[in-house]
């Protein structure tokens, strides 16, 4: 160490002696010399060749000779390339550039006043350095200005010099030195320095972390991908009501897909026809992983599946059974459910990642599936392309009317398309197709399988809940869930009055509860009130007509009834029909018809329907009828 | 994998720190040798200077040893833990269904004592995948307790991996 606090400097020998690997002039950086100025070239190369024969081991003597320098010039620039401080690195061949400044430059004299003149060069970083707390008090200044904040203040060059002369001025600087004996008061140095800082700033920061892992999957369902996507396509359905059809425009439905990283196979899909996918259509994929695929009933004219195409858990028994290893999701809110969370870490024995906060290319499997997808959904007319200005977009002149595709073409459509990557053959997994790679690894790798007689246990909609059993005065013992009273015989005993029992229910149908109680002892089955038996109907079903009953809009003597008329109040909304698909599907499920219900009808023939007279087809839609699930019609 | 833990809890609760306006949650929980242990994991394995002597001083009064593991230090291990996951994925599941696997655990070590290497296709049929579930299970089983031994650092469980027999404790009839 040299002086107190200033770092030791060394000379081009010692540096020679304590890294001698520097001798070899060919370990030296490149330097181009075609960025440099012809004259500069000139005195470049001169002093390569300098450096290049010392190095060599030539005399200092006849090196300075020969090229007509004297050796304070040899010294000086072997101490520019080789000299320094010592805990830093040698410049190098950048000392070699004439002209270059290495080493940031700084004011040597003191500032000058008006009776000894000094000149101005450097004086801001010299006032920078010596004027106590101006640095500070100007990043300060800075660094509030790089927050947008509601009480703060957009700095510009002439706010942030006159702060500067404010401070100064409140130190009482002395008025006949810089920056007071110049002109413009130093503003263009500050305005500058105020440019800098400010990109400097705003500059982003690297990341050095290690987020992702570097290890290749290459088992079948070692790691399977999830995500939900909303399809570029609206659909239309058709709307019965007194025997005439109305064309009704969709909102877009939302597809989840669950694809397999290692083998790129598409392992389970669902459509939600909610406002956005919930927790229910999760579940619903989860199921469908562990169950053989079922092909749909294609009614759409010339769609067919290509042959021997299908989703792999329909190959055979054991599909279904393989163990999958990871899940990988997104952060959305409703992959944070418990039920979710439960399902699959503690059923399926699963991992469950999350992933980085908008960070997708963790999932870039199942983006792409999305991204191949919409190569062929961007056929239809009925599109929405990838964005608001894609030329591709439906004219809004189109959006008038109900598309043409429906939503049972479009459902058809995807399943095909995804049956169809099943069987293509891919160039990632050496040109076989994924169906038929997935197959020679369950031949002949050993995949972990679930065991053959647990299919009950994966029932994902099953659930169970602790409750109490509960009775006003004069009533029958209910177990409140769910915004519903439910009674049934197993519960008429005093012994069971305020006391817990477990219930068990299928979220899909809530009509009815198994009970038993802490100990294990079946209590039988009780049952919602009548009013809400009419129809099979699902928690997320429920839900809506408790919110709907709470706001008014409708009565609770009937919810599902007032439901349903509230959705045909609204059948104009393509969000709204969309819902009305949603629960005409569900109730389309009932298995118990009541005194009440319409028996199932489909329209037989186009003969049934006067599309011609305008004035009884307004009179007919005005009139709302008793409702019946059958009243939307799929258009086939 | 290493036999001596017993428990693993991920993200097991959540701090108030002096100084610090958002509750602080540490990433695992972990039982070794019968001792909890509190382990935090973050890039380059360093903590915030005042946040780490707060934490480890609390947690030390609960006899908790707290310690910071740095990304890279877990991704070296994470191809190993890979190759591990399905084998305890298997026994989770057997143990939640309660299946007992003794006597086929015990008809393995017997096929094991005749040779001291064998491959896994020399102990489970791979044709018989639906029929031989519980000795699968008792297979595992054996592989965790380290009473057979497969090298799952390099490549994960196949029917060619070679299994070893490890010392085994006492004498068995």
């Amino acid at each position: 160490m040299g002086q107190r606090g200033a770092p030791m400097r060394i000379t081009w020998r010692d540096r020679l002696e304590q890294q001698p690997e520097w001798r070899d002039f060919g370990h030296w950086p490149h330097v181009d010399p075609a960025s440099l100025s012809a004259a500069a070239q000139k005195k470049f190369h001169r002093n390569r060749e300098i450096i290049a024969r010392v190095l060599a081991g030539e005399s200092m003597t006849s090196i300075a000779r020969y090229f007509r320098v004297t050796g304070n010039t040899l010294t000086r620039l072997l101490n520019r390339c080789l000299g320094g401080v010592a805990d830093e690195s040698p410049t190098l061949s950048r000392g070699l550039i004439p002209g270059l400044r290495l080493v940031p430059s700084h004011r040597h004299n003191a500032l000058g006043r008006l009776d000894a003149p000094a000149g101005a060069a450097h004086a801001f970083k010299h006032l920078l350095a010596t004027v106590p707390g101006l640095e500070a008090h100007l990043e300060k200044r800075l660094k509030k200005s790089k927050t947008p904040s509601r009480t703060g203040e957009n700095q510009t060059p002439k706010a942030f010099h006159s702060a500067f002369i404010r401070y100064l001025k409140g130190l009482n600087w002395p008025e006949d030195t810089y920056p007071f004996t110049v002109t413009s008061r130093g503003y263009e140095t500050l305005r500058t320095y105020l440019r800098q800082r400010l990109t400097a700033l705003h500059m982003p920061k690297s990341t050095t972390r290690i987020i992702l892992s570097a290890t290749v999957t290459c088992r079948y369902c070692e790691e399977v991908q999830i995500d939900e996507y909303t399809v570029d396509c609206n659909g239309a359905v058709t709307l019965d009501l007194n025997r005439y059809l109305v064309p009704l425009r969709m909102a877009r439905i939302h597809l989840l897909t669950a694809r397999d990283v290692a083998t790129g196979n598409i392992l389970a899909y669902t459509f939600s026809l909610s406002h956005a996918p919930t927790a229910e259509d999760m579940l619903d994929l989860l199921g469908q992983l562990v169950t053989p695929w079922q092909p749909m009933a294609l009614s759409t004219p010339s769609l067919a599946y290509p042959p021997d195409g299908c989703i792999p858990t329909a190959l055979s028994e054991s599909f279904p059974r393989v163990m999958i290893g990871i899940i990988r999701l997104d952060n959305a809110w409703m992959h944070l459910a418990l039920t979710i969370r439960h399902y699959i870490c503690t059923v399926l024995g699963a991992t469950l990642n999350l992933g980085l906060v908008k960070y997708p290319q963790g999932r870039h499997v199942i983006e792409q599936a999305f991204a191949k997808l919409n190569v062929d959904l961007h056929r239809l007319p009925s599109t929405t392309g990838s964005h608001p200005h894609a030329e591709i977009r439906e004219p809004d002149t189109h959006k008038k009317k109900a598309p043409v595709i429906s939503l049972r073409a479009l459902e058809e459509i995807i399943s095909v398309l995804y049956v169809d990557h099943n069987t293509r053959t891919s160039g990632n997994i050496a040109g076989a197709s994924p169906l038929s790679t997935a197959q020679h690894q369950m031949a002949h790798r050993l995949l972990p399988l679930r065991p053959p007689y647990c299919d009950d246990a994966l029932n994902p909609f099953s659930e169970t809940r602790v409750v109490f059993v509960r009775q006003n005065k004069g009533h029958q013992p209910h177990i409140h869930f769910e915004g519903t009273r439910y009674k049934g015989r197993g519960i008429c005993d005093a012994d069971y009055i305020n006391q817990q029992v477990i219930i068990r229910f299928n979220r899909k149908d809530l009509r009815q509860l198994e009970v038993t109680t802490r100990d294990g002892l079946a209590l039988g089955s009780v049952l919602a009130p009548k009013t809400w038996q009419r129809f099979l109907h699902g928690m997320t079903t429920r839900k809506y007509i408790n919110q709907l009953v709470r706001q008014n809009f409708i009565e609770r003597d009937d919810p599902l009834g007032g439901y349903f008329d509230f959705l045909l109040d609204h059948r104009y909304l393509p969000t709204q029909v969309k819902e009305l698909i949603r629960v005409s599907r569900e109730f389309n499920q009932t298995t118990i018809l009541t005194p009440d219900a319409q028996p199932n009808e489909k329209p037989d023939s186009q003969s049934h329907y006067n599309l011609s007279n305008e004035a009884k087809q307004k009179k007919a839609l005005k009139e709302i009828p008793s409702w019946h699930p059958n009243m939307v019609v799929e258009r086939k | 994998m290493d036999p001596k833990v017993s428990a693993f809890v991920p993200q097991p609760f959540k701090l108030k720190v002096r100084g610090y306006r958002r509750p602080y949650v540490p990433d695992c929980y972990v039982v070794r040798c019968g001792q909890p242990q509190v382990i935090e994991i973050k890039a380059g394995g360093s903590l915030d200077k005042a946040f780490n002597p707060q934490v480890a001083a609390f947690l030390s009064w609960y006899d908790m040893p707290f310690s910071v593991v740095s990304n890279e230090a877990v991704l070296a291990f994470e191809q190993e833990a890979r190759h591990w996951l399905p084998v305890i994925q298997l026994l989770v599941c057997a143990q939640t269904m309660g299946v007992d696997t003794q006597a086929q655990e015990y008809s393995l070590l017997e096929k094991m004592l005749t040779t001291e290497r064998r491959q896994v296709a020399d102990l489970l049929n791979p044709g018989l995948r639906e029929e031989q579930w519980l000795d699968e299970i008792a297979f595992n089983r054996l592989l965790y307790q380290h009473k057979l031994q497969v090298d799952l650092q390099a490549s994960s469980l196949q029917w060619d991996s070679e299994v070893r027999l490890c010392a085994l404790p006492g004498v068995i009839a």
